[in-house]
């Protein structure tokens, strides 16, 4: 019997044949299938290729025409790459790992429109797209701090000026009364004449004989304690008109600096004594920022996978390996990542100028190939600007102590039309701007730090207000007029999802200045027409209160005029009894002399 | 399923020698129970299509064997993981691990490692006891059948011409 089946030798010869031939016939198109299903597994959208050559000898693989569908617009490719040429390593495709010696992607565009959507069916994006004129991020929050209206503010509030007004009228009308009846009372005529007559009644006692003159005498004495009495009175009334008077003086004073109290309480009430600027930089920048960082976000969210492991992936692998077995590594003596790629020459044409640059070592593994991949662009024939270059480490060779650093810099970016702010309260255009950009971002542990130091300088700046002239948008429009340059500063620090951003910049300062001379003017202007506004109020009562002060003055000068007649009166009868006492002094005297001659005579 | 027993047992009646139908059954044992897309199996469709191998009953076999290995992927796996990590092999699977032919093979695979170790062990006694088997079954149990007015009865009515027929 025959053990060899030579048919079935013929036969299997026949069939390795055709697997190898179809292999080496269809492997441009298997190529381009496998290629076109992973990427497009691993973008989220559609990935097209033209076409897949490759050739032996050396083993390398050339894809022409690759456009990679941005996942979020199906009708635009994030990046589409006219031709990349690989150099792989046959050997370690065998063992399923990509080793690429060489790669170069020439004629890189980003943005450019595809013919047909890159949506996948599995993953649909409903993501509503923003309008131009909805773009929330370019609004910010301007502050509202339009002064009140006066009459509106005079006529809400209750004035302490006006209740002391009240209050002194009041005061004012009591001590009137009682001034008045005090006045009456020392003025009484009937007293006042009958102290008269009995005046003239003793006047003419004290010339007739001798029992009138001692009635008289008599009498002047008890005159003169009567208007002793009367004089005892004026000087209580003028001590109480005093009191009275020293009382509304202090009213009056108290009446006189109640406007400026007023003054100083609505602006109090109203924060019109805030009226300084507020860090105008995060207000206007904040929101631009803010914009970039959702922009890094979402470029961090796509290369995450490969800079991190992610949990879900783990689990899933570690499903499938129940289902499939599990491949155990062991120690390889010329060990290399499942992806690798020594060097990648770029060559990209963007709207802004031509890119020249490389990625080195990029790795799955970094690990085991013990490199960090370092990325290196730079710009020529630039459109607007002089120099742009870009500069990114990604350092996981030690997981636990990976990082990933950027700096980019611009170098004179002839701005233009440069939209800060859209608000419908100011619409601020850097009309025109050299700017410079540097800027320095790490990621260690999911954590973001950096900072960024922007010149800018030729500024011309344009905004449309919408406002009246009293608000600060159009006290900002004012000051942003005057601004040629600025510098702008800012650092960050925190998690992607919720960064700190602090900006600092001389705008603050600068529109700070003219902001503030331009709220105090405008404080001053408010405070001399509200001031002008409370004693136009006030007017009318304070005359009011003058003819009744005034009032008060004619009466204490009756009571001082009265006072003096009284004064006058009681001088002459003391004269009178001094001049009586003195000529019975006189007479005794005369008495005695006489007495005492006749005794030595 | 009817017209796979008829074929079974038209192979085990026919003139075919006992070895190739074993072998037959033995080559898809190895080819069943392990990973069919693996560079081993090229070598077994190599032996089968080279040496004269009993081609019907490797596909038969191949049909059970394949069938089964869905639950015994779990034992595989397990007796995989324990070869793979033995320290005395450490040495041995480390060298052809830098070697692209074995890589290829999958060898580090759980369930490819513990299905082929498995079927390999079992190739010869499986090899030698089918074909003391078939010897059995041809030289008494399918004389007696022969013999037996039941079966003499059967092969001659039509239903089972019939059936027969269907199922070839």
């Amino acid at each position: 019997m025959k053990i060899i089946r030579w048919p079935g030798f013929i036969a299997f010869t026949v069939l390795l044949v055709i697997i190898l031939g179809g292999s080496w016939i269809f492997s441009e198109s298997i190529a381009k299938s496998i290629i076109e299903s992973t990427l497009t597994d691993l973008n989220g959208a559609k990935v097209d290729v033209e076409s897949v050559d490759i050739n032996y000898s050396p083993f390398s693989i050339r894809i022409n025409d690759l456009q990679i569908t941005d996942p979020d617009r199906p009708m635009i490719n994030t990046i589409q790459i006219n031709q990349a040429v690989f150099s792989i390593s046959f050997s370690h495709l065998l063992l399923k790992k990509i080793i690429i010696d060489d790669m170069a992607l020439r004629g890189i565009q980003t943005d450019t429109r595809r013919a047909q959507s890159g949506a996948i069916s599995k993953k649909i994006i409903t993501k509503p797209g923003k309008q131009p004129g909805e773009d929330s991020t370019y609004d910010f929050a301007m502050p509202e701090i339009r002064l009140p209206d006066i009459d509106d503010l005079i006529s809400k509030e209750q004035l302490n000026s006006e209740k002391l007004i009240a209050e002194l009228e009041k005061d004012l009308d009591s001590t009137q009364q009682k001034w008045q009846e005090i006045r009456n009372d020392i003025q009484d005529k009937n007293r006042w004449d009958s102290y008269q007559l009995r005046y003239n009644k003793i006047q003419t006692g004290l010339s007739g004989n001798t029992a009138e003159k001692i009635s008289a005498l008599k009498n002047i004495k008890i005159l003169r304690d009567d208007l002793k009495k009367e004089a005892t009175k004026i000087q209580q009334a003028r001590k109480q008109f005093n009191e009275d008077n020293n009382r509304l003086s202090d009213e009056f004073k108290a009446l006189k600096n109640a406007p400026g109290d007023d003054i100083r309480r609505i602006k109090e009430k109203y924060k019109l004594n805030d009226l300084s600027t507020q860090n105008i930089t995060q207000l206007l920048f904040g929101a631009q920022a803010a914009e970039y960082i959702a922009l890094a976000d979402k470029w961090y969210a796509r290369i995450k996978p490969y800079i991190e492991d992610d949990p879900e992936e783990i689990a899933e692998q570690q499903a499938k390996q129940r289902k499939q077995g599990q491949n155990i590594k062991f120690r390889e003596f010329n060990p290399v990542p499942d992806f690798y790629v020594r060097r990648a020459s770029i060559d990209a044409q963007l709207p802004r100028g031509e890119f020249t640059g490389s990625i080195i070592e990029i790795s799955s593994d970094q690990s085991i190939n013990r490199k960090p991949m370092i990325m290196e662009l730079s710009g020529r024939n630039l459109k607007h600007r002089e120099g742009e270059t870009l500069r990114a480490e990604f350092n996981y060779i030690v997981k636990d102590k990976g990082y990933s650093q950027i700096d980019y810099t611009i170098k004179a970016y002839q701005l233009e039309n440069f939209d800060i702010s859209k608000s419908n309260k100011l619409s601020l255009t850097m009309q025109n701007a050299l700017m410079s950009l540097n800027l320095n971002l790490k990621l260690v542990n999911k954590r973001l730090s950096g900072n960024s130091n922007i010149d800018f300088k030729q500024v011309q700046f344009e905004t449309n207000k919408n406002s009246t002239g009293q608000s600060f948008s159009s006290m900002m429009a004012t000051s942003f007029s005057n601004i040629k340059k600025f510098r702008l500063d800012t650092s960050f620090s925190g998690s992607l999802n919720d960064l700190d951003i602090n900006m600092k910049s001389d705008l603050d300062n600068q529109l700070g200045d003219q902001l503030k001379n331009q709220f105090r003017k405008k404080g001053q202007d408010f405070e001399n027409n509200l001031r002008a506004r409370i004693d136009d109020k006030l007017k009318s009562p304070m005359q009011k209160l003058d003819s009744k002060s005034q009032m008060l003055d004619q009466i204490k000068h009756d009571v001082e005029t009265k006072e003096k007649e009284l004064s006058q009166k009681l001088t002459d009868i003391e004269n009178k009894l001094k001049a009586d006492s003195k000529s019975k002094t006189d007479k005794k005297k005369d008495e005695l002399l006489n007495k005492l001659k006749l005794k030595f005579k | 399923m009817f017209s796979q027993i008829i074929k079974l047992l038209r192979i085990l009646s026919s003139e075919t020698s006992p070895l190739q139908i074993s072998a037959g059954i033995s080559l898809a044992m190895v080819a069943g129970l392990t990973p069919l897309i693996s560079l081993h199996n090229l070598f077994v469709i190599f032996i089968l299509l080279i040496f004269k191998v009993n081609i019907a009953a490797f596909l038969l076999g191949l049909l059970f064997f394949s069938s089964i290995s869905f639950f015994l992927d779990p034992t595989f796996h397990q007796v995989g993981l324990t070869v793979l990590n033995s320290q005395y092999l450490n040495e041995l699977w480390t060298n052809l691990y830098n070697i692209s032919i074995w890589r290829i093979s999958g060898f580090n695979n759980t369930i490819t490692m513990g299905s082929l170790l498995i079927s390999l062990i079992a190739f010869t006694p499986l090899l030698i006891l089918s074909n003391y088997l078939i010897k059995r079954y041809r030289s008494h149990l399918l004389i007696y059948l022969n013999n037996s007015w039941i079966f003499r009865l059967i092969k001659s009515s039509k239903i089972a011409t019939r059936l027969i027929s269907l199922a070839e």
